[in-house]
């Protein structure tokens, strides 16, 4: 057990862990905040501006603005994910492959 | 309008959305039997008990019952996560919403999938790393297991069973309509194919028959769209256009807010449809299914995708029912649309394509509702035979065979019960049954398993106390709300104004969660901390998963 804290420790404190704890948190983080504020504007223009959200997206069209908005939140929002899983394998996954190879030497 | 009115349109349309309303026999008289309907769930009925007794050869282990061995792949289980989530009640109720009431309708469909990419972030991939079987695993990784355990599994059973409750209850009524079967034995069909999915079959036949359901739904809603598309030639303007001009509300159902006066009913649903997603158990359960994290986190996002694109179609079908069916005298009974405003869609698949696409999507409609049972019997069962019994009672050594054997049990049970229950509540409104599961979801089971995975100062106590206070609040709330205190009670106002409470409830579980951890100074919750440094270079490397696996 003891074997086992004090290399939990080793990687903890690793420069290359802590790295990849850091960028990862940050990405995951913004992203949600990205996907909260997405949802947040679609039921604002229920809530609070659905003046706006009701006009013609252009004079003479019966498409409203609302309908528009909403699609897109549903596109951004996958079109989010996308770049979540982009973003993993082109800076995690090879952050991830360091620090395990580093564990593994160690072991 | 006024706003006790407005409300008063709202809660009626909340209550009829998962439920069809009752249909009287002469409603059903005036609709046949649908053949290609009868003839299309037959062959579904057999494919699926095929994939049963094919599956039943590789479940000889709890592993492969629970997660059918973890060697689903990515784009398999995304869609299985799809067919899991995409249910009955969101494709007809959602078009449903938007047939009856116009734009306000959307904020179920994007509501809907706006959790799905949280769950992405955040859980798909520490979730997978630190769980074996379900998400209770990846709460007791570090917090003292048996409380954790009691609590997290508290509010995974009661998910479950008022989700299975509601599932049953739209069952019986869907298919009475459809099939013109009587409601017992509708339910009682669903009941037995179940059983023997899941306790032949386990989670690898629950898994196919998933994605078999879903394969089937997103073809029914393109086979719409494209038909529809080429009747309005692509212009969607005048499908608007003309929408606004048949509906009895008209212009108003393009307009934004015209259902909700209230901003706060309109926060606390999305709120509750957005966060109620993140501690489903049997989506949860869905991420051990396969290999690794990466996989985990991949078919989180083909799931998305397929969904986003349900929900897109989902939206469009609401408004050409609007156009197509609304004002098609063939549909309505005595000036009434015949089985409610959930038949929108489906009238609307008879009016595209005629009997052959109408039977085609009841079909499809019965087989979803089997497929999202499946679902939830499977994770009743892990959370029974292996949460209860196997980690409490046995202390994670349980007998292998009364493991498995216990998990079939439980589904029999489950199934049985979802039965009984389901005939029990045939005439009473039920509606709030299915808001139950959404915010108990969001208000215990999110906040403990994002709390226990991302905040090292959480501790058992603090757990344990906030999920309990989420519990509690989310049951108190939905009694004294509009759902039951005045459609059940029939009190006429109710104590609390809302109908989805999540807003409120989540946030004390979580504000509860904070102060009761903070001034955890016990050595019970310096274990819980000392233990983060572990947990968490297992949630972010996936070292612990061979070794979380092989035990």
């Amino acid at each position: 057990m003891n074997d086992d804290n004090a290399e939990v420790a080793t990687i903890v404190s690793s420069a290359q862990f802590q790295r990849l704890l850091m960028i990862r948190s940050r990405v995951r983080f913004t992203l949600a905040l990205v996907i909260l504020l997405l949802h947040a504007f679609f039921v604002g223009g229920i809530a609070f501006y659905h003046q706006w959200f009701s006009q013609p997206l252009y004079p003479g069209s019966s498409i409203p603005v609302g309908i528009v908005a909403a699609a897109t939140v549903i596109v951004l929002m996958v079109v989010f994910e996308a770049v979540y899983i982009w973003i993993s394998k082109k800076v995690f996954d090879p952050l991830q492959q360091q620090v395990l190879s580093r564990v593994n030497d160690h072991a | 309008m006024t706003m006790p009115k407005s409300l008063l349109l709202y809660v009626s349309l909340m209550a009829s959305m998962l439920m069809t309303s009752p249909v009287s026999a002469a409603q059903m008289m005036e609709r046949p039997v649908n053949g290609p309907a009868v003839i299309i769930f037959i062959v579904f009925v057999i494919t699926t008990l095929l994939i049963s007794y094919w599956a039943s050869k590789y479940t000889v282990s709890s592993r492969q019952f629970y997660t059918a061995g973890g060697n689903i792949t990515g784009l398999q289980n995304g869609t299985a996560i799809a067919g899991d989530f995409m249910s009955a009640a969101s494709f007809l109720g959602i078009s449903g919403l938007i047939y009856t009431a116009g734009f306000d309708g959307l904020i179920l469909a994007v509501g809907a999938l706006s959790g799905w990419p949280i769950m992405l972030f955040l859980l798909s991939e520490r979730a997978r790393n630190l769980g074996t079987f379900t998400f209770t695993d990846v709460v007791s990784f570090r917090l003292q297991k048996k409380p954790i355990r009691l609590v997290a599994s508290l509010g995974a059973v009661s998910v479950i069973i008022f989700y299975l409750i509601a599932q049953m209850v739209g069952a019986g009524k869907l298919i009475e309509l459809l099939f013109g079967l009587p409601y017992e034995l509708a339910v009682m069909i669903v009941g037995v194919l179940v059983v023997i999915y899941v306790s032949v079959g386990g989670m690898l036949a629950t898994t196919w028959v998933q994605i078999v359901k879903a394969v089937l739904l997103l073809s029914g809603v393109s086979i719409m769209a494209v038909l529809l598309l080429m009747l309005i030639d692509l212009d969607l303007d005048s499908l608007f256009a003309q929408s606004a001009s048949v509906h009895v509300r008209g212009e108003k159902i393009l307009q934004a807010g015209s259902l909700f006066s209230d901003p706060v009913q309109a926060i606390t649903i999305a709120i509750s449809m957005m966060f109620g997603v993140l501690g489903l158990p049997h989506i949860l359960m869905r991420l051990f299914t396969v290999a690794d994290m990466d996989t985990a986190k991949r078919s989180v996002f083909y799931a998305s995708g397929l969904m986003g694109y349900f929900y897109l179609l989902t939206i469009l079908v609401g408004f050409a029912a609007i156009l197509f069916v609304s004002n098609n005298e063939a549909y309505f009974y005595q000036g009434k649309l015949i089985g409610g405003s959930n038949m929108a869609a489906v009238h609307l698949a008879h009016a595209l394509g005629g009997d052959i696409l109408m039977g085609f999507m009841s079909a499809v409609a019965f087989a979803t509702i089997l497929a999202v049972v499946a679902g939830l019997t499977v994770s009743g069962s892990a959370a029974v035979a292996h949460d209860l019994y196997a980690q409490l009672m046995c202390n994670g050594e349980p007998d292998k065979a009364k493991e498995l054997f216990l998990s079939r049990l439980t589904a029999v049970i489950l199934c049985v019960l979802g039965v009984l229950l389901g005939i029990l509540f045939q005439h009473h409104n039920v509606a709030f049954i299915a808001v139950m599961p959404m915010v108990i979801s969001a208000s215990v089971n999110f906040p403990i398993l994002i709390l226990a995975m991302y905040w090292r100062g959480l501790s058992t106590r603090g757990a344990v106390v906030g999920g309990m206070v989420g519990f509690i609040g989310s049951i108190v709330l939905i009694v004294a709300g509009p759902k039951v205190w005045v459609s059940v009670i029939g009190a006429k106002a109710p104590l609390f104004p809302y109908d989805y409470p999540a807003l409120f409830t989540m946030t004390a579980a979580f504000i509860t969660m904070w102060l009761v951890s903070v001034l955890d100074n016990s050595s019970e919750a310096k274990q819980d901390r000392r233990l983060f440094d572990e947990q968490l270079v297992a949630a972010e490397l996936g070292t612990q998963v061979s070794k979380a696996i092989d035990h």
